[in-house]
Parts: structure tokens; sequence; C-alpha cells
């Protein structure tokens, strides 16, 4: 469980859910009284699943709502949650398949080469996981995710222990020095 | 992390769980964890204590690592200079100086949570104010990655 809760928090999904509370939002901001909910349901409902660890379920849903995608970026939204739902039931064929496809469609999308990275470190193929890393990083330098991953990464190719040192040696810091 | 300390160097292995729970529903549903995998971590703590000062820890706090630092493999040290108070309890905590702003809060808490050997009524205080340097280090270990 701690190990998969762990794999979600290095996956990006895309947005399905903050569109439909940004929908609300402009709503409200217009002063209606209609608060319309997320444009693609299949979708939002499947980035949820996957959220709350249903996985099959989220990615049953997210391809229902790839079927019914309107745009750009709600076929980008799919394929990414289609790639990191994959990831999760451990199918990394299939999730490779549509991180591709979503890296095909936009190479500037820097969830796709995230989430692939998490793919290749997975399955050890780790070249080709730090090639998509530093890809991500060019994209998205400050991206908390591809951190995350990149310390995956360089937990399995450089792994470290932490140490502690505390020394109590110091006379150079003595209290005549010392700024009060 | 606590330890009572009186020997000149304690090497203590801790096994302490690094995985922490930040979730949030942020633009682009963006999940964030310090470290991967949540694996067990050992981390290693010395101490080495100043065998010319009048007194002596009663009792040592031990800063854990910063999951962000482990992470982002960050490495430095941190001065924290204090008073020894006659009850051997620390106050006028004060960090001297710190490689990377990142280490400042565990070694504060740290220190403030540290004691020292009390002294007697009838006893002098010598040196009562004195620094402690922490230093924060990845010590590589070695994988074999060749089993694809």
């Amino acid at each position: 469980m701690g190990s998969r809760f762990a794999l979600l928090t290095v996956l990006v999904l895309a947005a399905p859910l903050c569109w439909g509370q940004g929908a609300e939002r402009i709503m409200r901001n217009q002063n209606a009284t209609t608060v319309i909910g997320p444009r693609n349901v299949p979708l939002y409902d499947g980035a949820k699943a996957l959220l709350a660890g249903n996985d099959a379920e989220g990615v049953r849903l997210t391809h229902q709502g790839l079927k019914m995608a309107q745009g750009r970026r709600e076929e980008e939204a799919a394929l990414s949650n289609l790639c990191a739902g994959y990831i999760m039931l451990a199918l990394y064929d299939n999730a490779l398949k549509y991180c591709e496809l979503l890296i095909a469609r936009n190479d500037k999308n820097w969830r796709g080469f995230n989430n692939r990275a998490v793919i290749y470190i997975q399955t050890k193929q780790w070249d080709k996981a730090e090639k998509d890393l530093i890809r991500g990083e060019e994209l998205h330098p400050n991206a908390r995710t591809l951190k995350i991953a990149r310390s995956m990464y360089m937990d399995a190719v450089h792994p470290v222990v932490p140490e502690i040192e505390i020394d109590d040696r110091q006379r150079q810091f003595s209290a005549e020095s010392d700024p009060q | 992390m606590t330890v009572n300390g009186n020997s000149v160097q304690n090497l203590i292995h801790n096994k302490t769980p690094t995985v922490f729970v930040s979730a949030g529903l942020a633009a682009g549903l963006l999940l964030g964890s310090a470290l991967a995998f949540g694996q067990l971590e050992t981390t290693s703590v010395t101490h080495f204590l100043d065998s010319n000062t009048d007194r002596v820890p009663l009792l040592t706090t031990f800063p854990t690592y910063p999951s962000i630092a482990r992470r982002d493999r960050i490495q430095g040290q941190a001065v924290v200079c204090f008073m020894i108070r006659q009850d051997g309890r620390i106050s006028r905590v004060k960090l001297k100086e710190s490689t990377h702003r990142i280490f400042r809060k565990p070694v504060l808490r740290a220190m403030k949570r540290s004691t020292f050997e009390p002294l007697a009524p009838n006893q002098i205080l010598a040196t009562a104010r004195t620094c402690r340097t922490y230093r924060f280090r990845l010590e590589p270990i070695l994988v074999d990655n060749n089993a694809n």
C-alpha cells in the first residue's frame, strides 16, 4: 500500500478536475446562478477514481473520456491520465503507448516526460529515464513531481544513506566571537 | 531521536520511515511526496563530544535529515550557539551559520530539546556559552544496477 501510494505521488494526472472548478468560478464571477460541472464527465470521474486508488475503474472511465474528448487539452489530459493509470496498474507497455502518444502530440508536455521517466525507472531503463527527466526539467524546471521522479532515479542509480554528525569540539565559535 | 551520552563518540543507527503525505488537488493535479517508494531508511548519527568543556551533555536530541534535502541531495552543515544554564537546560539558541536554510529548523529544534548535566549550586559556570556543529551528509552506497 505504501509503495502504491508513493508511486501515485510521482505520477502526474492532468487537469479535468480543475477545468470543472475553473468553469464554476467563471460562472460565479459572472453572477450566474447556474454552476456547471466538468465538461467531460468521464474524464473528470476517471481522474477522481485514479486519485482514489481505483486504478482499473479510473482507466476505464478515462478511456471513455478520451473517446468524447473535445479539443487538444482534453485529449492530452486523457492520454496523460491513461499513462499514469496504466503505470499504477503496472501495465508498463500500455502506459508507454499512451505516454508516447501524448509526447508525439505535444513534445512540450512535461507531464508526459515525467510519466514516461517513471515507466523507465520502473522497468530499469536508466538511460532512457535520465533523458526524459532532463527533457522534463528543461520544460518545467521547478516541477515538484519531476524532482520526486529525479529522486527515484537517483535512489535507484546513485543511492545514498544520510549521515548526521554532531560536533561539540568547536573552539573557533567561542563565547567571545559569538554575536549576541 | 534522543540519546543519553557521556562517551566520546556515539554511533546510532536510526530506522525511520520516510514517507510523508503531501497531496493536493492543485492546478494540474500534481501530487507530491518527498521520497518515493517509502523505503525504510537508516540514518547514521555520530556525536563528537568536547572533552575540554566543563559541561557534559546529558540528553542529546538528534535532528532528522530533512526529507527535501535528502530528496534533492542537499548536504551541508549548521552551527548553533547557545547558553547552558546552571540547571543544564539550553537557552538563547541562535543559528550562527548554515550552508542551507533547510537545515535551520531541524537543528534549532534538536538543540532546544537537548540538555547538559546540571551544576551543583556552589559550582561556578565556566564556559556557559558554546556552539555545536551539525553536519548533514549523504554517503553513497554501492548498488548493482546491471540486473535489467
